[in-house]
C-alpha cells in the first residue's frame, strides 16, 4: 500500500490562519466603523469662523451598535470621540428626573360621613358619590421623596364619582375617578420647577387658592417610609366594614414662600441664571415678565418679554448650555406667532436681553422651536440649533396613508445682531439622519431578551448636553 | 507535540467533509431567507442586520457551533476512511494526547465556522442591499440611507459578540469557545452508553455557556440599574456555574475514562 507522505493537518493549518486573519480584519473593521460614527458639520453658506464664539456638546446614543458618540464644538472645531460596549449615556447627558407633579382630587373631609354613609360596595371596590372635593397637589422630587398639599377646592353640584378599595398600589382613601377630572384640574400638569442653591423651588400659578401665587421654596418633603408611617386620620366604608386611612387629603411636607413678583397673575417658568433664580411670569395686564432674583429673594431687575400676551400664552425654555443663559420662546396661542427672548446674567446681576421674532429667517417660526439657542460671549451673534425634518409617503400599507417624517440632521444658524443677517449656515450630522428608514417597515417582534435575538433595536437618538458650562 | 500535530491532521481528514456539508447547509439556508426577506414588502427599510436576526440566524449559528463541536467529538469513532482510521490506529500515542487533540480540533473548527460567518455577511451584504433598494423604490419616492458594510458589523449583536473591541469582550468569547472545545472533547474520549449521557450533558454546558456569554454582554453594555437587573445577575451567575460545573465534571470524568481508540 502506497503511504501519502503528505501531512493532512498543512490544509486545516492554512485555513485557520485564514480564519483568524478574517477575525483580525473584522475587528480591525469593526473599530473603523465606530469612529465613523462620529457627528460631521457640512459648511453651506458663510465662513465657518463664525462658529468660533460658541461651544456645545451633544450625545448621541446608537442603540443597535451599542455605542455612544459624543461631540464637542469649541472654538469653531468639531471634535468627538466614541465609546463601545456601551448603551448608557454619560450622567451630563441624560434626561434629568423630572420634578413629577399631579393633581389629585379627594373628598373634603366635611363630606367623608355623608360619603361613607351612601357606598355602594361591590365586594371589591366602594364606590359613592360627592359633591365637596379638594384639589390635592403631589410633588415628587428627583431624590424620591415627596410633597403634598391643598391647592384648591372643588365643587360639583351633580355629584363627582368617586371610588375606593381596600387594597393595590393607589391606597385606600376616596378619590375622585379618573374620567370625571374638570379639564381646570387635569391628572398631569406641568409644573415651573428649578434646582438652585441647592434646593427646589417651584412655581404655583393661579389655579391655587389655598397657596398665594408665586415662588416657593421646598423645605421639607418626605420619603416613602415616612409616608407610609404616617398615623391614620379617617376611615373608609366597605360594605359592613370600616377600615382606617391616612386621608388624601392629609397635607406633608413643607413649602414656604420665597418670593411674589408685583402685580403677579400666573408664574410661568423658573430657570436659575447663573448665581440669580430667572421667574417668568403673568402680571395683570397679562404681559410676561422676567424677575432676576438673587439669594435673598430681592428683585434685581424686571424686564418685558411679551406685552399683551393672553391669559394663557406659551412660554417653552430651551437649552443653552451655559450657565448665565437662558432662553425662552413665547407665543400668544399655541399656533401663533412666536418670540425668542434671551437673557444672560452677569455676576452683578447686569442682565442682557434680545428679543426677536420667531420668524427671523422668514422661514416661519422654525427658530422658536431651537433645540440649542446660544449668545455669543461677545453679545454679538447668536447661535441656533434646530433638528430638520422631511416626511416621506409610504404606498404600501393601505391602513397607513399618512406621511412619516425623518430626521435630516441639525441645522447650525450664526446669525448677527447688528447687521441682522445670517452669518453662517450649516448642517451637523449626528448620526440620526442615518437610520430613518428602519421605521417605515413592519413592528419589531419578540419582547425582552429573548426578542433581541430575533429583531434590534435601531433607534438612535442625539441629546444636547443637560449640563449647562460655566458661562 | 509533534504527535499531537499529526493526530489534529489525521482526524481532521475524518470531520472536514460533514464540516464542509455543515458549512453548505448553513450558508445556503442563510443566503435564502436573508434575501427572501430582503424582497419582501413587509420588511422594507430593513437593513441586513434586522434581516439577519428576523431570520433567527442568530440562534441558529448557536446551534450550529455545537454541531461543529459534535462533528469534532465523532472523528474519535469515525468508522469511514479506513486508511485514515489505520494510520491513526498504528501511531504510537499516549492516552492523554486524545483529549488534547481533540480540544485542539474543535477550536480550530470552531474557529473556521466563525470566519466562515464573517465571510458569509459580507458577502450577502451588496446583493442583500440591491434586493431592498429594488424593493424600496417601488414604495417611497426618496431614497433611503443606505448602511456601510462596516455599520452593519458595528449594529449585529452576533457581530459584537465575535469581534469584541475590548479585552473583556475577547476573554469571554475565548471563554466560551473553550468550554465548548472541551464539551466536544469530553464527547470524544467515551463510547457507548457513558458517550450519550457525556453528550447530553456536553449539550447543557454549551447551552448555558451560550446564554452566558449573551446575558454577560447584555448586562455589561447595558449596565443598567433597574429593578430587574438582580434577577438577570442571578441568572446569569446560575447559567455560568451551572455551565461551568458541568463541564468540569464531563473533564473530569471523561479524561479519567479515556479509552484507546
Amino acid at each position: 500500500m502506497k503511504h501519502s507522505k503528505r501531512n493532512p493537518g498543512l490544509g486545516l493549518l492554512a485555513l485557520s490562519i485564514v480564519a483568524v486573519l478574517m477575525f483580525v480584519l473584522g475587528t480591525v473593521g469593526r473599530l473603523w466603523g465606530l469612529q465613523d460614527l462620529r457627528a460631521t458639520i457640512q459648511d453651506e453658506t458663510g465662513d465657518s469662523r463664525f462658529l468660533e464664539p460658541f461651544s456645545f456638546t451633544a450625545y448621541t446614543l446608537f442603540q443597535a451598535e451599542n455605542a455612544v458618540a459624543e461631540c464637542t464644538l469649541k472654538e469653531g472645531q468639531l471634535t468627538g470621540k466614541t465609546q463601545a460596549e456601551t448603551a448608557m449615556l454619560p450622567s451630563d447627558a441624560q434626561l434629568p428626573d423630572d420634578f413629577r407633579a399631579t393633581n389629585l382630587i379627594a373628598v373634603a373631609p366635611e363630606e367623608r360621613d355623608t360619603v361613607n354613609a351612601s357606598v355602594d360596595f361591590n365586594g371589591d371596590t366602594a364606590f359613592a358619590k360627592a359633591r365637596k372635593l379638594w384639589v390635592m397637589r403631589e410633588l415628587e422630587l428627583p431624590d424620591g421623596t415627596y410633597l403634598r398639599f391643598h391647592l384648591a377646592d372643588y365643587q360639583c353640584d351633580t355629584g363627582a364619582t368617586v371610588l375606593a378599595y381596600p387594597g393595590g398600589r393607589s391606597g385606600l382613601d376616596w378619590e375622585l375617578v379618573s374620567n370625571e377630572y374638570p379639564e381646570e384640574f387635569s391628572a398631569w400638569i406641568h409644573m415651573p420647577t428649578a434646582e438652585w442653591n441647592e434646593k427646589w423651588y417651584i412655581g404655583i400659578g393661579s389655579d391655587s387658592t389655598h397657596y398665594p401665587c408665586g415662588i416657593w421654596r421646598v423645605e421639607k418633603s418626605l420619603t416613602e417610609e415616612e409616608i407610609e408611617a404616617l398615623p391614620t386620620d379617617g376611615t373608609v366604608q366597605y360594605g359592613d366594614n370600616t377600615l382606617p386611612v391616612v386621608c388624601e387629603t392629609t397635607e406633608y411636607g413643607d413649602i414656604q414662600l420665597f418670593y411674589q413678583p408685583q402685580n403677579l397673575s400666573n408664574i410661568l417658568e423658573c430657570v436659575p441664571v447663573g448665581q440669580f433664580l430667572g421667574v417668568v411670569y403673568l402680571d395683570t395686564d397679562q404681559s410676561i415678565l422676567f424677575d432676576l432674583v438673587d439669594e435673598n429673594a430681592k428683585c434685581i431687575q424686571t424686564v418685558t418679554l411679551l406685552e399683551q400676551a393672553g391669559e394663557d400664552p406659551i412660554t417653552n425654555c430651551t437649552k443653552t448650555q451655559k450657565a448665565d443663559q437662558v432662553c425662552f420662546s413665547l407665543g400668544k396661542t399655541t399656533e401663533g406667532e412666536r418670540w425668542i427672548a434671551l437673557l444672560r446674567a452677569d455676576e452683578q446681576g447686569n442682565l442682557e436681553t434680545i428679543l426677536l421674532p420667531g420668524d427671523l429667517l422668514q422661514d416661519g417660526n422654525r427658530l422658536a422651536g431651537s433645540t440649542l439657542t446660544q449668545l455669543s460671549e461677545d453679545g454679538q451673534s447668536i447661535l441656533f440649533v434646530n433638528q430638520e425634518q422631511a416626511q416621506v409617503q409610504v404606498q404600501h400599507f393601505e391602513w397607513d396613508g399618512q406621511e412619516k417624517c425623518y430626521s435630516l440632521g441639525y441645522r447650525m444658524t450664526v446669525y448677527d445682531l447688528a447687521q441682522k443677517e445670517v452669518l453662517y449656515s450649516g448642517m451637523l450630522d449626528t448620526g440620526v439622519e442615518k437610520y430613518w428608514g428602519r421605521y417605515l417597515g413592519n413592528s419589531n417582534i419578540g419582547f425582552g431578551l429573548a426578542g433581541e435575538l430575533l429583531t434590534v433595536n435601531r433607534d438612535c437618538y442625539t441629546i444636547f448636553s443637560q449640563k449647562p458650562q460655566e458661562g | 507535540m509533534k504527535m499531537i500535530g499529526k493526530m489534529i491532521g489525521w482526524h481532521w481528514r475524518l470531520v472536514w467533509v460533514p464540516f464542509g456539508l455543515l458549512c453548505g447547509v448553513y450558508g445556503v439556508q442563510q443566503a435564502v431567507l436573508v434575501l427572501l426577506s430582503a424582497s419582501s414588502k413587509d420588511l422594507f427599510g430593513n437593513g441586513l442586520t434586522e434581516l439577519f436576526l428576523r431570520c433567527g440566524q442568530m440562534p441558529l449559528f448557536f446551534v450550529a457551533m455545537f454541531l461543529v463541536a459534535v462533528i469534532a467529538a465523532a472523528a474519535a469513532r469515525s468508522s469511514g476512511r479506513a486508511h485514515s482510521l489505520y494510520t491513526v490506529y498504528t501511531l504510537p500515542h499516549s492516552r492523554r494526547n486524545l483529549p488534547v487533540v481533540q480540544f485542539l480540533l474543535c477550536l480550530l473548527l470552531l474557529l473556521l465556522f466563525g470566519a466562515w460567518q464573517l465571510i458569509l455577511y459580507a458577502v450577502l451584504y451588496l446583493p442583500v442591499t440591491m434586493v431592498s433598494a429594488g424593493v424600496t423604490a417601488e414604495m417611497v419616492s426618496v431614497a433611503l440611507p443606505q448602511g456601510s458594510l462596516l455599520a452593519e458589523f458595528n449594529a449585529n449583536p452576533l457581530m459584537q459578540l465575535l469581534l469584541p473591541v475590548s479585552p473583556k469582550g475577547w476573554g469571554g468569547l475565548i471563554a466560551f469557545l473553550g468550554v465548548l472545545s472541551l464539551e466536544s472533547a469530553c464527547m470524544a474520549c467515551c463510547h457507548g452508553i457513558r458517550r450519550v449521557f457525556v453528550s447530553l450533558a456536553a449539550l447543557v454546558g454549551a447551552g448555558t455557556a451560550s446564554s452566558t456569554l449573551y446575558l454577560w454582554y447584555h448586562l455589561v453594555v447595558y449596565a443598567i440599574k433597574s429593578p430587574g437587573e438582580w434577577l438577570l445577575l442571578a441568572f446569569l451567575a446560575g447559567t455560568a456555574a451551572l455551565s461551568a460545573i458541568l463541564t468540569l465534571f464531563n473533564a473530569w470524568w471523561s479524561v479519567k475514562r479515556t479509552e484507546a481508540l
